[in-house]
This record gives C-alpha cells, sequence and structure tokens, in this order.
C-alpha cells in the first residue's frame, strides 16, 4: 500500500536509522558488556533518549519555515 | 507543614486564575480553545509537552523502577517515550497539521470514513487516558499525603477538581501556561537535586560506579519476558514474597547460598553450579526452580557481596524467581 501523505527522504532514513539503532541495541550483545557497572544496552538507550530528538531538532532546524509548515514533496 | 501547605494552595490558586485568565482569550472560537490558536511558539510547546511528559510516574515512579528493574530497563523505557517524539512529529503531527483538523480522530475519520472509526478511536483514547490520569491523581494524593498530611481521598478530589476547572475553562492556552509554570519547577527542582548530589559525589559516572558496587543488579539488563509486566506482572500466580540469603564466599569457590520461599521451607541450593567474579550465581534443581545467569536463557538473577540479604519476587510461578537486592 502506498503512503497516502508524501515523506521527505531525509524523513525516512531518520526512520530507518532509529529502527535499526532500536533493533541493534537490544540484541543480547548490549546485555553482556557492562560500561562502569551498567550494562552497555542501558548507555545505548541512554544515547538514543538524547540523540533521537537532537538530530530531529537539528534537522528541522535546518529546513525553510515554510517548508516545516507545508507538505513536502515525495 | 504550614508552610508547605501554603505554597500548595498558591499553586493551586494560581492554576485557576490562569485557567480564568486563558479563559478570556480562548472562548472566542473552536480553534482558540483547542489549539490556542496555534499561535504557542517552539520554545514554550516543548517545555509544555515535557512537563505533560515527566508526569507523577516520571518523578515519583521512575526510582522505584529503577530500583526494582535496574537502570537499564528505566532507559529503555525512557528512551521509547523521548523517541515518541519525533516520530510523531514526522507521522502524525505534519499531516494532522496539513490536514487543519485537531483531533486524531478527526484525521482517521476522514481517513477511513466509516462509523466505526468514528466512535471506536475516541472510546479507546478516552479509556487509555482515564488509565493515564489516574495515574496521575494517585501520584498527587500519595504526594499531598506525605507532603501536606491531608487525606489521600481529599487530595485526590482537590487536585482533579482543580485540574478539570482550568482545562475545562481555559482550554489548550491554560494547559499550556500552567504546563509551562509546571517545567519551570520541575526543571529547577530535579536539576537541582541533581546538581547537589554530582557536587557532593562526583561525576555521575562515579555515581552510577558507586551505586551499582553497592547493588549490581542496577546496572543489569532484566531478563524477563515482556508478559511479566501485564496482568500486574502476576500471569499464573498469586505474587508471595522469597527471600535468600549469601553466605561467605571463599575464594575460588561458589558462594554458599540458600534460597526461602516465604512461610515454606528453607532450602539449600547445594552449592551454586556457576558463579561469576562479581558475585552471580546460578542456581538450579534443588529447589524445584530454575536460576540462570542472565547470559544465560533464564530470568533469575541472585547478585550480591557475601553476606548481602536480598529479597526476590515470584514471577510467573514455578520458572521465573527474580531477586533484587535490598537493604545493603
Amino acid at each position: 500500500m502506498s503512503n497516502f501523505f508524501p515523506m521527505p527522504r531525509g524523513d525516512r532514513w531518520y526512520i530507518l536509522a532509529i529502527l535499526l539503532f532500536a533493533v541493534v541495541s537490544f540484541l543480547p550483545w548490549s546485555h553482556r558488556i557492562q560500561v562502569a557497572g551498567m550494562a552497555l544496552f542501558g548507555w545505548l538507550m541512554a544515547a538514543l533518549m538524547v540523540v533521537a530528538p537532537v538530530v530531529a531538532l537539528l534537522r528541522l532546524r535546518e529546513r525553510p519555515r515554510s517548508q516545516n509548515r507545508q507538505d513536502t514533496t515525495p | 507543614m504550614m508552610i508547605e501547605r501554603l505554597l500548595v494552595i498558591l499553586y493551586l490558586a494560581a492554576c485557576i486564575g490562569i485557567g480564568v485568565l486563558a479563559s478570556r482569550k480562548v472562548l472566542v472560537s473552536r480553534a482558540e480553545y483547542w489549539v490556542a490558536g496555534r499561535r504557542i511558539g517552539t520554545g514554550v510547546n516543548a517545555m509544555a509537552i515535557m512537563a505533560a511528559l515527566a508526569s507523577g510516574g516520571s518523578i515519583i515512579g521512575v526510582m522505584g523502577l529503577a530500583y526494582g528493574r535496574g537502570i537499564p530497563y528505566t532507559l529503555a523505557l525512557f528512551a521509547g517515550a523521548v523517541l515518541g517524539f519525533p516520530l510523531a512529529s514526522i507521522l502524525v503531527a505534519k499531516p494532522l497539521r496539513n490536514f487543519g483538523q485537531f483531533t486524531i480522530t478527526d484525521f482517521l475519520a476522514f481517513r477511513f470514513p466509516h462509523p466505526i472509526i468514528r466512535y471506536t478511536v475516541p472510546s479507546l483514547i478516552v479509556v487509555s487516558f482515564t488509565v493515564y490520569i489516574v495515574a496521575q491523581m494517585k501520584a498527587a494524593g500519595i504526594t499531598a499525603e506525605a507532603l501536606l498530611g491531608i487525606p489521600y481521598t481529599q487530595a485526590v478530589t482537590l487536585s482533579a477538581l482543580v485540574f478539570v476547572l482550568y482545562v475545562s475553562i481555559g482550554g489548550m492556552l491554560a494547559v499550556t501556561w500552567t504546563d509551562v509554570v509546571q517545567g519551570v519547577l520541575m526543571l529547577a527542582v530535579v536539576l537541582g537535586i541533581a546538581s547537589l548530589i554530582v557536587l557532593r559525589l562526583g561525576s555521575p559516572v562515579t555515581l552510577l560506579q558507586q551505586a551499582t558496587v553497592e547493588a549490581p543488579a542496577l546496572g543489569d539488563v532484566v531478563n524477563q519476558p515482556l508478559s511479566s509486566d501485564l496482568g500486574g506482572g502476576h500471569s499464573r500466580h498469586p505474587p508471595h514474597r522469597d527471600a535468600c540469603v549469601f553466605g561467605q564466599r571463599r575464594p575460588g569457590r561458589a558462594p554458599v547460598a540458600q534460597y526461602r520461599d516465604d512461610g515454606l521451607q528453607r532450602h539449600d541450593s547445594g552449592g551454586c553450579p556457576g558463579h561469576r567474579a562479581d558475585g552471580e550465581a546460578a542456581f538450579s534443581g534443588s529447589t524445584g526452580c530454575r536460576y540462570r545467569l542472565p547470559d544465560g536463557d533464564g530470568a533469575g538473577i541472585f547478585a550480591g557481596a557475601s553476606g548481602a540479604r536480598c529479597r526476590g519476587r515470584h514471577r510467573g510461578g514455578d520458572v521465573h524467581h527474580r531477586c533484587v537486592i535490598a537493604g545493603l
């Protein structure tokens, strides 16, 4: 089924990157490695919590204001 | 106690006052009432969303969650919540804004024009948000009871009345303004306390290291099935308390440990079949339950220094046990 609203390519890559990060983070390898007393999984989640919104905000700032308000071309 | 009560009364009065002030502006049109005329700026909106997200669960419940489930589990939960916002900004906010409507129901009813959507979606939203609001009301009641010494029921009723009053008369503008006030207060308190703790104890990493040395389970990933959280976390059997006591650990030997079912009988582990340098041990067989290492395929983790007492909660019958360090 085709997407019923156009999504900029950057948004698609952003969502894909987050999905990949989540899948890789949740695999068991990150549970075993400990950094400063905490499993690497926890550090990855902490990083995701900070990086994901910061990147989204930076991308938002880079766009012209009119483009943020209007739909964009696919 | 009087000062605390006075501050709370002032705060509640300020919320109602904001609602009254906002009502003068928003009662002129639907757009003003529901979306504050779409004039709320990014910074103010961000602060309001933060205050809405950082609810009773975030401020009060997170400590218990981290203590019971470990810090990685808690971070994963909050990462999911934070991540939801950029995803929603792409997948939900933009189409909704371009569509020019106010609610998810309006949008879905347009996209899927069927009466089932028109009635089902708002029903789901009302049910889910009612559950969410109940948690917030409970947090408000517990806090007021502990801080102000007023009965729980009265505290919940009073806070509910104030919330409903300023939201209903002031619309989105009142919600945003009060959220901004709450956000500033929360940031000041949380960051202030965190700064004081870090200044006293060192860097956050040092703090984490100290905490996980005292209680290694804090840094571990909880190895439980997702279904263990459903139905209050006890899917098959009613909860009961277990307890375990670690004996002295000799160099090069597995820790001597005992496992006790509350009110039943004390079992000897028969010597742990496996242990690691950090004191984690694997029990198996003799108690009728299975305890495995976190990097194995099971759920039971008994962790602690020699002599440490820990308690576990029975989860999911005779298979899953989890031991949480307590009272170290």
